[in-house]
């Protein structure tokens, strides 16, 4: 039971403490963790599915 | 003829995908600064407005390229959902246009492409027929149809016997739930700092302290957040730390109205969900500190004449009864009915504010009993009440008062 004027005794910072009190969203979202690409191989990768789409129409 | 703006961004944007597919990969890595000052606009809102000081490297400019002398610059990754009093402004305060949602899904339709070819890159499969068989899968993404999405990626895998596609379905889940912002910006060959802003609801709990989601603080080489306490309020304690983990990344200044935080990424040791631990007071004077002397003042009043006077005395003379009451009644009056407040710190106030009015009902009720000459029983069981009643609450109003935090603000905890 909840006594009031009471607040219940915890450590200033624990772990998931975000589900205990006011939680105010960002509106963000992390970009994935991926593995890091070089920019040659970004447009090696670019130049693939060009290649794909043209041989094999656009994918729908 | 000169293509339309839509056919633009179709011929541009696996171009602008390859360069941001890198570049939201290692966002730290060309955003120099990012600054978030978060207003607490009411118990219900907070307004963050984030601004983020970035160079993009030379060989990706023209890649970024839409035409005409425009630029599209991924500047953060936001839920799908509407945005309120969303503003996104340059240097000088001159609006900055975004590209479209039809224009962004273009782009993102490419990103991918992209991460499912990087899945590719490793495994012995036949990429061409794994990337047209992946369309109809990127499409839902696109099309906000997030059901089943891990479903019809564990069917993809399975009908080409792949290794999981971790790539893919991580630019999945986040394009399935969220947008990026591109800015279209007319200048990248200098440093710029783009600002954007909107107001994110909430939902208040009981607690005085609220968690802030930080997600930002690792998407630029250094991050620095404040937080603009209303009035009256302070924030005793700020920290900035990661929810997953526990750990402790940085913390701002005790009882401050302003409290401020730097972090710089350590890109060794990556954290999983950062974010920042305010925990509000409301400043001792601005009701808790003369509460707290009115209460004491009402419980001197009260409780000490129950123990020593002769009340039934008193009865028969109305005139220091009525002077209990009028004075109890100013007092309180003055104290309760604010009206300019900060909603938040009427919220937080709420529960003194009832000690105070149990404590100046008492004192009229026991004032009342006397002045209308009641029984002397009802006497007695009044003033008995009222003194409890005065004593109880101002005790818990000393204890909140004491507690509360003063106008000084001390210097930040050290770190273990």
């Amino acid at each position: 039971m909840r006594i009031p004027f009471i607040r219940p005794k915890r450590p200033a910072l624990y772990k998931g403490m975000s589900k205990d009190i006011t939680y105010i969203p960002s509106g963000e979202l992390a970009w994935p963790n991926r593995r890091p690409r070089t920019l040659e191989e970004a447009l090696a990768s670019r130049d693939r599915i060009r290649r794909v789409r043209a041989n094999g129409a656009r994918p729908s | 003829m000169a293509a339309w703006p839509g056919e633009e961004i179709e011929e541009r944007a696996s171009d602008i995908a390859a360069a941001a597919d890198v570049l939201l990969s290692r966002q730290a890595a060309w955003r120099h600064r990012r600054v978030e000052t978060l207003t607490v606009l009411s118990h219900e809102q907070v307004r963050r407005q984030v601004s983020i000081d970035f160079t993009v490297p030379t060989e990706y400019r023209a890649l970024l390229r839409l035409g005409a002398g425009e630029f599209a610059v991924p500047l953060a990754v936001l839920q799908k959902r509407p945005l309120v009093h969303f503003d996104l402004r340059d240097e000088e305060q001159r609006s900055v246009p975004l590209l479209t949602a039809d224009q962004g899904r273009t782009i993102g339709r490419e990103l991918l492409f992209q991460a499912l070819d990087a899945d590719l890159a490793d495994q012995d499969a036949d990429s061409e027929a794994v990337t047209l068989a992946a369309g109809s899968l990127i499409e839902a993404v696109l099309a906000d149809d997030a059901r089943r999405l891990e479903g019809r990626l564990d069917e993809l895998e399975a009908a080409h016997g792949l290794e999981p596609l971790t790539e893919l379905r991580g630019t999945a889940d986040v394009l399935s739930r969220g947008f990026v912002v591109w800015a279209v910006v007319t200048a990248l060959d200098r440093r710029r700092v783009l600002k954007f802003a909107s107001d994110e609801p909430f939902t208040q709990r009981r607690d005085l302290a609220a968690f802030y989601d930080a997600i930002g603080c690792t998407e630029a080489s250094s991050y620095h957040v404040e937080v603009a306490v209303p009035p009256d309020l302070r924030a005793r304690t700020t920290t900035l730390y990661d929810d997953v983990t526990g750990e402790v990344l940085a913390a701002g200044a005790r009882d401050a109205d302003r409290p401020a935080i730097y972090y710089a990424v350590d890109p060794a040791q990556p954290t999983l969900r950062p974010g920042l631990v305010v925990s509000y007071g409301a400043e001792r004077w601005r009701f808790l500190g003369p509460a707290a002397v009115v209460a004491t003042v009402i419980a001197l009043l009260v409780f000490p004449p129950w123990l020593f006077a002769d009340l039934e005395d008193l009865a028969g003379r109305a005139g220091p009864a009525i002077g209990l009451v009028l004075s109890t009644s100013a007092v309180f009056s003055a104290l309760v009915l604010r009206t300019d407040e900060h909603p938040m710190l009427r919220l937080m106030l709420v529960r003194y504010r009832l000690c105070l009015v149990a404590c100046t009902l008492a004192a009229l009720f026991a004032g009342a009993a006397l002045g209308f000459q009641a029984r002397p029983w009802v006497i007695d069981v009044t003033w008995a009440l009222a003194g409890v009643v005065s004593v109880l609450c101002a005790g818990i109003l000393i204890i909140a008062a004491a507690r509360s935090p003063s106008v000084r603000s001390r210097p930040a905890p050290k770190r273990p």
